[in-house]
């Protein structure tokens, strides 16, 4: 009787969950399933119209790219081409899926979870079960539009192209089979990887945690392996002979070939299914929701920032989790008052140093230098226009921080201009000296040399980022900034700060003389001016506590 | 500075949030080596009062003068003198304990001697052993720790403290006692905001009471 109302509990639970969740995306079609009204009901009809359509056009246009490779590969028979990626298909997702499931808990619970759900004395095997409908049908969808393309794709070879009407409902089964076939599998694959992960779970910390998780991910590796020396190699050792007949022949009736029928293999699926079933039931016995909880908290959280399209709260949570417990304090100079800030930022950018801030050096690098051999066109603008947006993305990070951390920074007696114009300044330094680089290098090997981008470019580019500055100053209030929250800049902050890196090059474009020459120097310099002398009054409105004049 | 000049002083300060009234005009004086304990209900308005002396927050109308000098026109002088300690501290995500304090003093420029200070201070207040962690790993009563070593690693004349015991140990409230009144020996003025009757009865040398935004009574615990 209590064990019958807790499975009660778990299912009204989990069930308000995957309903809100379905709400979520429905709400982003503007499908509001509460409203019961006939134009509701219309439009939901019109939604799911739409979409058919929609999805079948894009996978028919993805298709025809797939084919383009086929004809690249032509050579090869194209049943080959496509059995080969939908093993493949199968097997990154296979190895995906172990990894992630064995590593940390298939069942990802929440903060409230945590303290609401896992706490309370669960029937587990029912708890598990009913958490895992949800996540595989997420899965599936990914896979089944692969399926659905390489069904079309085959189809697309098969059928005359100009009479590809005349074959339509056949020419969509060929998807619809290969989608069909892929249920069973998937769910097969999907469920054994949650019996693998919950094993895993039992005995985490210990090596056999992971050893039935190493043995799969070797058999499918193995698996693709064998298979891909029988089709493109002719090569099938005695050995593996009765194990890629078997493979063969059921990746061949998803395509409507081989000796297998489409009931044979859909069977074969199924029995998979119940297998993998059986091996969950087994492994469920001993789960703890409790220890599961512990390991998938971040998880949960970093999953519903991404719903949200809170990528900056993602990017904090992986800096916490890169940056470890401690520092060692390596860099200490006796740098005092403003300079206080410099040596912080130094060892901001120390500890939290990675690729994509190479990456975006190597931006500047290639922009600036292909500006340079495009000159000042309009290709050339939009290049510098998105060289702007990708710098925008970080090198306020700094700034922005310090602003969140008002009651400390606000402290010091040191002026909030002088730091500010560190945390703004300072940052873009290597990007100028990746510039100047840049375009004497390119000055060094081409013939055309633009002397005027030496001066127009990095003044430009300390304008947009004074600008940028600016305009999160002018959506912020001091009210929140006491309370640490700060804004982004908006879309008329980027748009000014392209306008202060474009707008000389314009001019110069417009009227490419001498007189076009000064004049595109001199506006620079007076954009330069403006972002400043702007800068500095929003600080100043913020210290006072005024509303921001600028629309 | 004359000797007659309050370390803190405010002249008719009033804050304002729109159709909201936080705060009606208030002057208060603090003598040097005074310590003020600030009363009142959740929501009186004792964060907002210490956010504004702090100038965290402009006040609406009013002045406030630190050691003779006005904030709003003298900043920079007036926050040589003043530290002010929020309720709930907030941290740099990519500095240890010990690079926050060193950051600290740099910036206001009294690294001279900062080792000592710096390591006296940690151990007395129990993180020594986490100087080099990142405080977003720390609980909340150490954060509420290194947050108050954030205020005394540098030496001020008007100390601020919002709820400092709020989240503190027996221990370490007994150990910001002790700060507390050696500071206060050493001539300077602390206003602090507690519910605690035990901060009061040890310290306090005068209480506020704040109701609504106003100052309701003003009493000297060593004269009663």
């Amino acid at each position: 009787m209590i064990k019958d109302q807790a499975k009660l509990a778990i299912d009204f639970l989990r069930s308000r969950q995957e309903y809100y969740d379905l709400r979520y995306w429905l709400a982003l079609v503007s499908y509001d399933p509460e409203e019961r009204t006939v134009s509701n009901q219309f439009y939901l009809l019109y939604l799911i119209i739409f979409f058919t359509i929609w999805f079948f056009m894009v996978l028919i246009f993805a298709a025809k790219g797939v084919l383009r490779f086929f004809q690249l590969a032509s050579p090869m028979p194209a049943i080959t081409i496509v059995s080969t990626l939908l093993l493949l298909s199968f097997v990154i997702f296979a190895v995906f899926v172990f990894l992630s499931s064995s590593l940390r808990s298939p069942l990802i619970f929440t903060e409230e979870h945590r303290y609401l759900l896992c706490q309370q004395p669960v029937p587990s095997r029912y708890l598990v079960f009913r958490w895992l409908p949800a996540p595989w049908l997420q899965s599936l969808v990914v896979l089944i539009l692969i399926c659905l393309m390489l069904g079309f794709s085959l189809g697309e070879i098969t059928f005359p192209a100009d009479d590809i009407a005349s074959y339509f409902l056949v020419y969509v089964w060929y998807g619809l089979r290969v989608a069909l076939l892929a249920i069973p599998y998937h769910f097969a694959l999907f469920t054994s990887t949650w019996a693998v992960g919950l094993y895993a779970l039992r005995h985490r910390g210990k090596f056999k945690a992971y050893l039935p998780m190493l043995v799969l991910v070797l058999a499918v590796l193995v698996l693709l392996v064998i298979f891909i020396l029988f089709a493109f190699f002719g090569l099938n050792p005695t050995i593996s002979e009765p194990v890629v007949a078997v493979l063969n022949n059921l990746l061949l009736s998803f395509f409507g070939q081989g000796k297998y029928s489409l009931g044979f293999s859909l069977m074969f699926g199924v029995i998979l299914s119940a297998i993998s079933l059986l091996l969950l039931w087994l492994t469920a016995k001993d789960f703890s929701p409790a220890k599961a909880a512990h390991e998938t908290q971040t998880a949960a959280l970093l999953s519903s920032f991404v719903k949200y399209g809170q990528f900056e709260a993602i990017e904090l949570v992986r800096r916490k989790r890169r940056m470890g417990l401690t520092g060692k304090s390596r860099f200490l100079p006796d740098w005092q008052n403003s300079k206080a800030f410099a040596w912080k930022m130094i060892l901001q950018a120390r500890r939290t140093l990675r690729f994509s801030d190479f990456y975006l050096l190597l931006v500047t690098f290639l922009l600036t230098f292909g500006f340079q051999l495009m000159g000042n066109t309009p290709a050339g603008w939009l290049g510098l226009a998105s060289w702007v947006w990708m710098l925008s993305r970080h090198l306020l990070d700094y700034f922005k921080q310090d602003l969140s951390l008002w009651p400390l920074t606000r402290q010091v007696p040191i002026p909030t201009r002088s730091w500010a114009l560190i945390d703004l300044l300072l940052p873009t330094i290597p990007h100028l000296i990746i510039l100047m680089i840049s375009l004497c290098l390119s000055f060094a090997i081409f013939p055309v040399r633009n002397w005027v981008f030496l001066l127009l470019l990095p003044i430009g580019l300390l304008g947009a980022i004074l600008q940028l500055g600016q305009d999160i100053l002018r959506k912020t209030q001091i009210e929140f900034l006491a309370m640490g929250t700060v804004q982004s800049f908006g879309f008329r902050g980027l748009l000014m700060a392209i306008l202060c890196l474009l707008t000389p090059l314009l001019i110069l474009w417009f009227s490419p003389g001498f007189l076009g020459l000064i004049s595109s120097v001199l506006s620079s310099a007076l954009l330069f001016w403006i972002s400043y002398t702007g800068l500095e009054s929003q600080l100043k409105r913020l210290q006072l506590g005024q509303e921001s004049l600028l629309f | 500075m004359t000797p007659t000049t309050p370390a803190l002083q405010t002249i008719g300060l009033t804050k304002k949030f729109k159709d909201f009234q936080a705060l009606y005009p208030i002057d208060l004086s603090i003598a040097p080596g005074e310590l003020v304990v600030l009363q009142g209900h959740n929501g009186s308005g004792k964060t907002t009062l210490l956010n504004c002396i702090s100038y965290l927050l402009p006040p609406t109308t009013g002045n406030i003068k630190v050691m003779g000098f006005d904030i709003i026109k003298q900043e920079k002088e007036a926050r040589e003198h003043l530290a002010y300690v929020p309720d709930v501290p907030r941290f740099f995500l990519e500095l240890t304990a010990w690079e926050h304090l060193r950051f600290i003093a740099a910036a206001n420029s009294t690294l001279d001697g900062f080792d000592q200070r710096a390591e006296k201070l940690l151990k007395d207040f129990g993180l020594w052993h986490v100087r080099e962690h990142f405080p977003h790993h720390f609980s909340r009563g150490m954060r509420l720790k290194l947050g108050l070593l954030l205020g005394l690693i540098r030496p001020s004349n008007v100390l601020l403290l919002d709820e400092p015991t709020s989240a503190l140990d027996t221990q370490g409230t007994e150990l910001l006692v002790e700060e507390l009144q050696r500071r206060k020996e050493q001539g300077s003025s602390i206003l602090l905001s507690s519910h605690s009757p035990q901060l009061t009865s040890q310290l306090a040398d005068r209480t506020l009471e704040l109701v609504e935004g106003r100052i309701a009574s003003d009493s000297s615990t060593l004269a009663s």
